[in-house]
């Protein structure tokens, strides 16, 4: 992308969840699930990226509950995309804005476009768009929130649905006792693997709110495209008690089932990283999708994750191509 | 294929409309609405058996009207294997992709090899009705169905007003024509299964004696010739040749997975009735419920 000197607004860090900004920007009205993650994660993003922001909403759960029957819980200005293509037409959006500030016509200060695609919209039938996004370099942030299937259409797998899930279509049987012998695609990975423009990636959980609104400034504050993978268990999709959704989010840190990290540099940055892991079962005891799995999956799984976590120190993912400096 | 429709974004309707799949009608497949579960059913072996035809070869959409019939349950009769063994010949490709005997499909054409293509599959779709027929009366004898090849026609015997409509709303309409009939309508209805091959000339014999006829439209064709939907050009265009030609108008109704009720037939046969009184078409397209009664 052509550099420009385009005006852009700086969000501070947010020091504690007590000074972080009492406005609402993703009010009450929608018709999500109760203990819904998805949902929780949305006010925290909104309430982080504030005022100056427009939402790109590919199909999903946070589109269909979010806005059902014309009502919306949205206090800033929003879109549907098609579940296909949020990565294209949050792409259209900000080179209209680049266009439009270069020939005067907009006199505000460049917003915030958030793509807020499910790992659906993300990782799977959205990858197209939002890997050109990324390849063009767009000043965009691409915001994953992974609840780890279709739940909008009624829990279907998806690629970050976790090894041994049951989903309606990883049902358990004879043939196949674990439900989903996949392994899970890694997002973060992917998009720091193969996209030279991409300057800020890194993951979140909702359990984890002062880090989570945090990322989402520093994502915004790059300029260029920034990805965010942000984990949002999901009461209905996992099978757990409504209650849960935030204990759910830590167990996931506490068990390495996911962390939380940043890349920019060339460098993984952990945080929150255990100095004892719990074992997965204590994740994968709470929830429904699980219950169906034997000692040997669930060892699968442990292996899976140890593995993870042993990498994790190692970790060195070289930047594809890297990207020439721009000129000053 | 199968298809069960559903009202295109933007913005997000999870309803059915017949205008999705109706867009693809020009693609060059077999295609045509069921209206119950079971027709559904019966539609895919039928299609199997004429899409694979050597005479045919072609795709097949079978559609059905998404949520109405995709998502709720109905009765459906399955069969054993050894009638759909009977119905269904064993499967040759033709030209399989096989190292033991190499071919190559869809290699780059120059346009003036692409018009004798176009040709061929036109002439194709002129084999296809007497494979339907074939199919239908094998399928018939085989299955203990009674379907006709191309329409399922109701009370169309004595009928002077009559809908022309496809898929699952025909089912109202046909309790909606026993109550008309009760009242002293003589109200009829047409039901194309297949819409590709188009059965022109079964249209143009089942209106013949009609003397208006109501499409009842659940797509849209928006800046078309009757500003409406679909089925009403392609119904006028059957007509135009008969000496006596009927009334046609359209009716949009079902539009973006809405209900059609009884009332609403009613209303449609008023005007039907009202355009036979008057012997004109005083509108092309009637947009139900939107209109004052």
């Amino acid at each position: 992308m052509q550099t420009f000197d385009y005006k852009k607004q700086i969000l501070e860090p947010i020091k504690s969840l007590r000074g972080a900004p009492k406005e609402e920007m993703y009010v009450p009205g929608h018709r999500t699930c109760a203990g819904c993650g998805p949902a929780l994660n949305y006010r925290l993003v909104a309430k982080a990226a504030g005022k100056d922001t427009i939402f790109i909403g590919p199909t999903g759960c946070m589109y269909v509950a979010n806005s059902s029957y014309l009502c919306t819980p949205y206090a800033v200005s929003w879109i549907h995309s098609q579940i296909t293509n949020g990565g294209a037409v949050a792409s259209g959006i900000e080179a209209a804005y680049k266009a439009l500030m270069r020939r005067g016509k907009y006199n505000g200060s460049f917003p915030n476009v958030i793509v807020m695609a499910g790992d659906g919209g993300s990782v799977d039938i959205g990858l197209q768009a939002m890997s050109g996004l990324m390849y063009r370099g767009h000043d965009v942030l691409f915001i994953c929130y992974d609840n780890e299937s279709y739940a909008n259409t009624g829990i279907q797998t998806s690629p970050t649905t976790p090894y041994g899930a049951n989903t309606t279509f990883t049902p358990p049987g004879k043939a196949i006792p674990e439900g989903k012998t996949l392994f899970p695609k890694d997002p973060p990975r992917l998009v720091i693997g193969g996209h030279p423009a991409v300057k800020y990636v890194a993951t979140t959980c909702v359990a984890y709110p002062l880090d989570l609104m945090n990322k989402v400034r520093k994502a915004l504050n790059v300029d260029g495209p920034t990805f965010l993978h942000m984990l949002t268990p999901c009461p209905k999709g996992w099978k757990f008690d409504e209650k849960l959704t935030l204990e759910m989010g830590r167990l996931a840190v506490e068990t390495g089932m996911w962390s939380l990290y940043e890349w920019e540099n060339g460098e993984y940055k952990y945080s929150h990283l255990p100095k004892k892991y719990k074992p997965v079962s204590e994740y994968m005891q709470f929830q429904g999708r699980f219950t169906h799995l034997k000692e040997e999956h669930i060892a699968k799984m442990q292996a899976f994750v140890d593995e993870k976590i042993q990498r994790i120190k190692a970790i060195a993912v070289e930047a594809s191509i890297p990207t020439p400096k721009a000129k000053a | 294929m199968a298809i069960a429709d559903r009202t295109l974004d933007p913005p997000g309707d999870f309803g059915s409309e017949h205008t999705d799949a109706m867009s693809a009608r020009d693609q060059g497949w077999l295609m045509g609405w069921a209206s119950t579960p079971q027709e559904i059913f019966d539609n895919t072996l039928i299609n199997y058996r004429v899409g694979e035809d050597p005479r045919v070869m072609l795709p097949q959409f079978v559609c059905q009207d998404g949520y109405f019939l995709s998502h709720i349950s109905d009765r459906v009769i399955l069969p054993e294997l050894s009638q759909v063994r009977e119905f269904l010949p064993p499967f040759k490709a033709p030209h399989p992709l096989s190292p033991l005997c190499p071919v190559s499909h869809g290699p780059q054409i120059r346009p003036d090899q692409g018009a004798p293509m176009d040709a061929q599959r036109a002439m194709t779709f002129l084999e296809v009705p007497k494979v339907i027929e074939g199919a239908i009366d094998d399928f018939n004898r085989i299955f203990g169905r009674q379907y006709d090849p191309y329409l399922d026609k109701y009370k169309m015997d004595d009928a002077e007003i009559a809908f022309f409509i496809q898929g699952a709303h025909a089912n109202t309409c046909k309790s909606a024509i026993n109550h008309l009939r009760n009242q002293g309508v003589k109200a009829g209805m047409v039901r194309p299964r297949w819409i590709r091959p188009w059965p022109t000339l079964q249209i143009a014999e089942a209106f013949s004696k009609v003397k208006a006829v109501g499409c009842v439209e659940t797509s849209t064709s928006y800046g078309g010739a009757m500003q409406g939907g679909n089925l009403i050009h392609e119904v006028r265009a059957s007509l135009y040749d008969l000496n006596n030609r009927p009334l046609v108008t359209s009716f949009m109704a079902g539009l973006g997975g809405d209900v059609v009720l009884f009332e609403d037939f009613y209303y449609m046969a008023k005007i039907l009735s009202q355009m036979v009184k008057d012997k004109k078409t005083h509108q092309h397209v009637y947009w139900i419920g939107f209109e004052e009664e």
